[in-house]
């Protein structure tokens, strides 16, 4: 168990780290942009980075779930609406809206993980619960590297 | 018997979204943007959406690989219908069909093999394919 903890955290190091570079080279060649451009990447971005960040939290504190459900809200939120601020006020309307609900689907994805009778799953997941952890947090993880891979080559343009 | 069933389902749902893949990609450069970012949208979400809710139907016992499926579902047709047109639609597609294909499993096991739900959601399919050809039509 303290195994599954230490790698959940490593992997939210990685993401986070991951999105700070990408916000760090959307920053320098943020005069480029467009409008419409502006609008599509901030929503891409805050989606997959909120995602993750609130899928990661949840599955690491999963004891307090409606202490985490208010504060990943709250950080999808303000991560957001950081990314829609590097280019005008209508990308960052998009970003808010975008990370908050972003946030908000990824600890549900989370809840249904760690509890699978939410969702009327067979009893046979409560055998399975960290192999299945540990699969979906690999996946999003790929998920979000290539999500970021396209958001770079696309930074180019 | 209605294994049977899902398994037509899922076969007619590919064919028909080949047969509006086939029919955009004539009429491409007709298509502004604006529309060209709504079809990339609504194929992608309700492709990824459909598979979704047929495949943990079928097999309610791989959660996690279903997941992976239909994500994988939604994020390669909203990228081949967004890439018709341009880069930008692409990433809206791809977008769109990441964030459905990952909620898709979770509506169809919290809808509990409910007939009525499936065939709505078919239902679902065939009206927004239905809207967007007559779309295309008038453009």
């Amino acid at each position: 168990m303290l195994l599954l903890k230490l790698y959940l955290f490593l992997s939210l190091i990685v993401n986070c780290v991951m999105g700070y570079l990408v916000f760090v080279k959307g920053r320098k060649s943020r005069k480029l942009f467009s409008d419409r451009f502006a609008i599509i990447s901030s929503t891409l971005y805050s989606t997959s980075l909120c995602f993750t960040i609130g899928l990661h939290l949840f599955l690491l504190l999963q004891d307090k779930s409606s202490a985490i459900i208010i504060s990943t809200v709250i950080i999808g939120a303000i991560i957001g609406t950081c990314i829609g601020a590097l280019e005008t006020f209508k990308s960052l309307l998009i970003g808010y809206f975008h990370g908050m609900t972003a946030a908000l689907m990824g600890t549900m994805l989370g809840a249904i993980l760690v509890d699978p009778s939410l969702c009327r799953l067979p009893s046979l997941y409560s055998l399975q619960i960290e192999q299945n952890i540990i699969g979906m947090s690999v996946f999003i993880t790929l998920l979000t590297t290539v999500t970021f891979g396209l958001l770079l080559a696309s930074f180019r343009v | 018997m209605k294994i049977n069933i899902l398994g037509w389902m899922l076969y007619g749902n590919f064919l028909l979204t080949t047969l509006m893949y086939l029919y955009l990609f004539q009429y491409r450069k007709l298509i502004g943007f604006q529309l060209g970012m709504n079809i990339s949208i609504i194929v992608g979400g309700i492709t990824a959406l459909s598979t979704g809710v047929v495949l943990i139907y079928q097999y309610p016992f791989h959660f996690v690989l279903i997941t992976i499926l239909s994500t994988l579902t939604g994020v390669t047709i909203g990228s081949l219908f967004g890439g018709l047109f341009d880069y930008q639609t692409l990433l809206t597609g791809y977008g769109n069909g990441m964030m459905l294909g990952l909620m898709s499993p979770m509506i169809g096991s919290a809808a509990n093999n409910n007939f009525p739900f499936l065939i709505f959601i078919e239902m679902l399919l065939m009206v927004s394919y239905l809207l967007l050809f007559l779309s295309v039509r008038r453009s």
